[in-house]
């Protein structure tokens, strides 16, 4: 459900604005999917896509993340792939199994919102990042340590996060979850770096996940690692010590007791990849490269209560009204397109999804004013009856879908997919489905969506 | 799917919106069981844009004075915008006294069970005193909500005669009608539904979970309303796969059924509502597989202060699933092949049991399991090559109802040679409504595109579906009676036209040729007969007393991680009886859904307990298989079966479904040594189980 109430969009430009308006009280808006999905009552909120923290960057061994930068960016980029020993994209896919929240969410929001189950977060801490806070008087460094731990108190008085640092790349890495499904969040799981010199480990960092708060490091198993060559029992003993130290939670999906011998189970695992993969310097396979779609920074728009959206729909230029609190689902809707579907209500069903500027989006998580300028695609703009997209076509005659509530999350997840990737595979055929199909079993999108690649790109 | 699904086209019932419209918000009640002392609008009455807020006071027609679960209807505001109606809604003041609630259905307190049903057969002590194999212990499955991805949504609105007119989700217009003409006391006939395309995988919603409030605000305010819940109230009060137990002792000789003794309970919520069927088809479709010569039967269903339970899907699974797992224990214990096993003790005619069958609700001549062998057989030919995997094997029966079924189907031929077609009922929306175009289509030689079939409408549906019975497959062959009659309709009337006798003329590619090289178009005939005042019409009522049912045996390869309890399902088989189909990719479709949803009610649905005084809400982490959690899938079918249960494809999705679940169960059982008799096979319950190794 939206958030309740929002009365004034505010999207500043220079960071100053941005840190007066939070000082003020105002709700920040990196994503917006964790906002939008809650019950708070927000009255004001500011969207930071306009201080262009967005991208990456190395710089002198140190891996520079702006805050903004979509987790699906990350999980595509050979670069963070290169820079953390493939924990960071393998962390962002696994954290984030839905395509359209993927691609919303971004690494500023999710550390902030430091969920315990993350292993994004876990990866993070992992990963030593540094996470940069810029203050009304002052721009401060706070190590994961301690960010992470309770990312308001760094963010109090106006504090923005415009991005984080992964200094220096470890050799090996490693992240190791337990759970019911592979789209659930992890019941436990272990995310390991390594730094080797010469044949013994210079430096460990083992976090865990599955805790009564954020993901944390295990100092003691630490210690037990560093400066060994990580024969057998002191791996065994290092993973007793993570399940007899860490505050495993105990809650309905399992017991403490059971979270602990797991996470005894999945150190070890963990610990013996990640050193592994330091020694050989082997990581996990790189994301293959993709066009990405490029990332405009906004003008800004102060104040915005309610007036006209000017926006490319399905081509051509609209211009439609809406109040700050309006989503894009009401705003196309109320436009007459209605195979933009109410569903989830949660960024999973893509009953809503939308391409707004080649991107996946959950219209039912995104506030209209955010598509003032942009370029704004439904299931109707892909192609009609008469002109249909291949893909479409594709769906129709392998009897793809049954009712069709899901198919734009489905086809626009796939149509991105085929416009950043020549010749794609099974998996990323699966993993850009976006969405929840409850008639079938997905084996005849996948296989309507693989006809149609190869059909396209003989 | 059509292009008109691919390009956004369906119209469901959300995609209307009329001038003028309110948006009408319900408040729900917070706790399980209490009674309405007094109530204070005055605050929510007052705020400007509000239309109307009703309580128990004033429409006790819908509201209760008495809220029986978490998430029961108190209040019910209309406004100019949904927000503004949330808020008056939440702005009525209540005050509540709170009663004792039964929350959970094992407490035996004797004043709950709503439903009882009971059958026996023979001397089950003593033969099962004398089996060589017992298999005897409590199976037991959690909750599962039933979530279509369309939340509940009804529109009402007075049409130009001041006739009541409502568009809904639900699946059934006419059940709709029903339950409005009773609760708003209005004749039927002053009430028109309009069921549009239903988002589903069959599981669309029977009960009046809005379309009574939506309606009663039309009736109050004379303006058009909305109703449209949101996803998380949707969630929080879901139909759904009820919690159920089975107690059951199996008791075999030399690898025969000797005997089964059965106890089962179901957690029926806030509902009564065929609840003894449900009690029975759940003994029927356990007991319709095997030969069991002696038996004791007993089920028991309970009301408890949760919201309705029961759902087209798994109401009456239990049973059955505790009987595939049993049998596979008792196959373990005696060294035999599970399949084996089953193939001999399956169903024959005549075989005992069939009194408590009968009694049972089941049709004669409907417990012939002899097709499960050639599924059984087939199934193991999809064996892939040797890995790590653990394979278990289980089948499934799935029959719809114990009432005969009808339906009904009219098909007219139009001044352009197109047909105008209306049949039902049809479960799920437009998939049905296709297979009936596709099935005229084809009979008539056009393309499917010339049929178009209507959406249900309780003005001009030409059947009843009151008992809300699924009557597909009556529907589908009432197709099939009026494209075959209309076909010789329009071969005499072409034959006349041509000036040719009947047996001389011959149907083919949308004309009727006379043998001489003349031939006459499907428009030409069909504008002449409109012309001469006698249209071309074919009307079929067809009524079933044999209950098609669907058979199905499934195999999971799965790989269970012995340290940390996760379960990974390598590949689902199935094998169904059923076709040849209009469209085997749609009933494909349909069966490889039924098994994705295998793999979620199997590994992950209820995992979490689900909290009875506090239903979830939201969506985010509920278990749902996206593209990336399903397996490999292997649907194949042979035909032979039932030959009615064609145009039931989500019947075969259904049996496929249950096999596969329970054949998961099995594969887990002997990849881990572990009988775990309760659903969900989640990691930490299948840790829980295993012995813990040392450090």
């Amino acid at each position: 459900m939206l958030a309740r109430g929002i009365r004034s969009y505010h999207r500043p430009t220079r960071i100053e604005e941005a840190q007066d308006l939070a000082a003020q009280g105002a709700v920040l808006i990196a994503g917006g999917t964790r906002v939008l999905t809650s019950e708070r009552d927000v009255p004001n909120v500011v969207d930071l896509v306009g201080l262009g923290l967005h991208g990456m960057s190395v710089d002198d061994e140190d891996l520079h993340i702006g805050a903004l930068t979509p987790v699906q960016e990350l999980a595509d980029s050979p670069v963070a792939h290169a820079h953390t020993a493939g924990l960071l994209p393998l962390a962002c896919r696994v954290a984030f199994p839905s395509r359209l929240l993927r691609g919303m969410a971004t690494i500023g929001g999710e550390a902030i919102a430091a969920d315990p189950d993350s292993e994004l977060v876990a990866a993070l801490a992992a990963l030593n990042a540094v996470f940069l806070v810029a203050h009304p008087d002052e721009a401060r460094e706070s190590p994961a340590l301690r960010f992470l731990r309770s990312p308001a108190r760094d963010l109090e008085g106006g504090g923005i996060l415009r991005g984080l640092l992964i200094p220096g790349a470890p050799h090996g890495a490693a992240l190791e979850r337990v759970a019911a499904l592979p789209s659930l969040p992890p019941i436990v799981s272990v995310a390991v770096t390594t730094t080797i010199s010469g044949d013994k480990l210079a430096r460990v960092r083992l976090v865990v996940t599955g805790l009564v708060g954020p993901p944390a490091r295990m100092f003691d198993a630490e210690s037990k690692l560093e400066r060994t060559a990580g024969e057998e029992d002191v791996l065994a003993s290092a993973a007793e010590l993570v399940a007899s130290h860490a505050a495993f939670r105990d809650d309905a999906l399992a017991s403490a007791a059971l979270r602990r011998r797991m996470a005894r189970v999945l150190a070890l695992r963990a610990l013996r990849a990640a050193i592994e993969r330091g020694h050989s310097r082997a990581g996990t396979a790189a994301p293959r490269p993709r066009a990405t779609p490029t990332q405009r920074v906004p003008a800004p728009l102060p104040n915005f209560t309610s007036g006209r959206i000017e926006l490319h729909l399905n081509g051509r230029p609209a211009r439609l009204e809406a109040e700050a609190r309006t989503t894009l689902i009401e705003l196309l809707r109320g436009a007459g397109i209605v195979s933009t579907r109410s569903g989830c209500g949660s960024g999973r069903c893509g009953a809503c999804a939308v391409l707004i500027d080649g991107r996946p989006t959950a219209s039912c998580l995104t506030l209209a004013v955010r598509a003032q300028g942009r370029s704004v695609v439904t299931l109707e703009g892909l192609g009609s009856v008469e002109r249909p997209h291949p893909l479409q076509v594709a769906f129709a005659e392998a009897g793809a879908a049954q009712c069709g509530f899901c198919a734009p999350g489905l086809l626009l997840g796939a149509r991105a997919m085929l416009d950043s990737i020549a010749h794609p595979s099974e998996s990323d055929v699966r993993d850009a489905l976006a969405g929840l199909c409850r008639c079938t079993g997905y084996a005849r999108a996948v296989a309507g969506v693989l006809q149609s690649a190869s059909l396209d790109r003989p | 799917m059509s292009l008109r699904l691919a390009t956004g086209l369906a119209a469901f019932a959300g995609d209307q919106s009329l001038p003028g419209m309110l948006h009408v918000a319900l408040r729900r009640s917070a706790v399980p069981h209490a009674r309405v002392r007094s109530v204070d609008c005055a605050g929510a009455r007052q705020l400007p844009g509000v239309a109307a807020v009703l309580t128990c006071e004033d429409a006790p027609e819908v509201l209760s004075r008495e809220v029986l679960y978490v998430g029961d209807r108190l209040a019910i505001a209309a406004a100019d915008d949904p927000e503004l109606a949330r808020r008056a809604a939440a702005l009525v003041g209540f005050e509540l006294e709170e009663l004792p609630a039964r929350l959970d259905a094992t407490d035996g307190d004797e004043s709950a069970v709503a439903a009882r049903a009971s059958a026996s057969e023979g001397d089950v002590d003593r033969a099962l005193a004398g089996a060589e194999t017992l298999v005897s212990g409590e199976w037991r499955l959690p909750f599962v909500p039933a979530l279509s991805l369309e939340p509940p949504l009804a529109l009402s609105w007075l049409d130009e005669d001041r006739r009541l007119v409502v568009r809904t989700s639900a699946e059934s217009p006419f059940r709709v009608r029903a339950g409005l003409a009773e609760r708003l006391g209005l004749p039927a006939a002053r009430i028109r539904v309009v069921r549009p395309a239903v988002a589903g995988g069959g599981l669309g919603r029977s009960d009046l979970a809005v379309e009574d409030a939506c309606a009663l605000v039309t009736l109050r305010t004379g303006r058009p309303a909305q109703l449209a819940l949101s996803a998380g109230e949707a969630l929080a009060v879901a139909p759904g796969r009820p919690a159920q137990r089975v107690r059951l002792r199996l008791g075999l000789t030399r690898g025969e059924i000797v005997g089964l003794e059965a106890l089962l309970l179901v957690d029926l919520g806030m509902d009564g509502e065929a609840a003894t069927e449900q009690l029975r088809a759940s003994a029927r479709q356990a007991l319709g597989l095997y030969r069991v010569p002696t038996l004791r039967f007993t089920g028991v269903g309970v009301r408890t202060h949760r919201p309705p339970a029961s759902a087209p899907r798994g109401s009456d699974q239990a049973l059955a699933f505790a009987l595939e797992c049993a049998l596979d224990e008792a196959a373990a214990e005696a060294a035999q092949d599970p399949a084996a096993l089953r193939r001999r003790n399956l169903r024959r005619p005549g075989d005992p049991g069939a009194q408590a069958l009968a009694a049972l609700g089941e049709p004669p001549g409907a417990d012939d399991a002899r097709p499960v062998a050639e599924l059984l057989l087939q199934l193991a030919a999809t064996r892939g090559p040797a890995s790590k995997a653990t394979s278990g094997v289980a089948v499934a029966r799935r029959t719809d109802s114990s009432s005969d079924q009808s339906g009904a189907a009219v098909l007219r031929l139009l001044e352009d040679g197109s047909f105008a077609l209306a049949a039902g009922p049809a479960a799920a929306g437009s998939a049905e409504e296709r297979l009936y175009a596709d099935t005229a289509a084809t009979i008539l030689e056009v393309p499917t595109r010339r049929v178009v079939c209507s959406a249900p409408d309780t003005d001009s549906a030409p059947y009843l579906s009151g008992d809300d019975a699924p009557g597909g497959s009556a529907a589908g062959r009432a197709v099939e009676q009026v494209a075959t009659q209309l076909r010789d309709k329009i071969r005499e009337a072409g034959a006349a036209l041509l000036g040719v006798a009947v047996a001389e003329a011959s149907v083919g590619a949308g004309r009727v040729a006379s043998g001489d090289g003349r031939s006459a178009s499907f428009a030409e005939i069909g504008a002449a007969a409109l012309r001469s005042a006698a249209p071309l019409t074919a009307t079929a009522a067809p009524t079933q007393a044999k209950v098609p049912h669907s058979l199905a045996a499934a195999a999971a390869d799965v790989d269970v991680d012995l340290e940390t309890g996760a379960v990974s399902i390598l590949r689902l088989r199935t094998v169904v009886a059923g076709g040849p189909f209009a469209d085997e990719r749609q009933a494909t479709a349909q069966v490889e859904g039924g098994l994705a949803f295998a793999v979620e009610q199997a590994l992950a649905a209820g995992a979490d307990g689900g909290d009875p005084a506090r239903p979830a809400q939201s969506w985010s982490r509920l278990p749902l298989c996206i593209a990336a959690d399903v397996p490999p899938l292997a649907v194949s079918f042979v035909p032979g079966g039932d030959p009615l249960s064609r145009f039931d494809t989500a019947a075969h999705a259904e049996a496929a479904g249950r096999a596969a679940v329970a054949a998961i169960a099995n594969a887990v059982a002997r990849a881990s040594g572990q009988r775990l008799r309760a659903l969900p096979l989640d990691p930490a319950r299948v840790l829980a189980a295993l012995p813990e190794k040392e450090a």
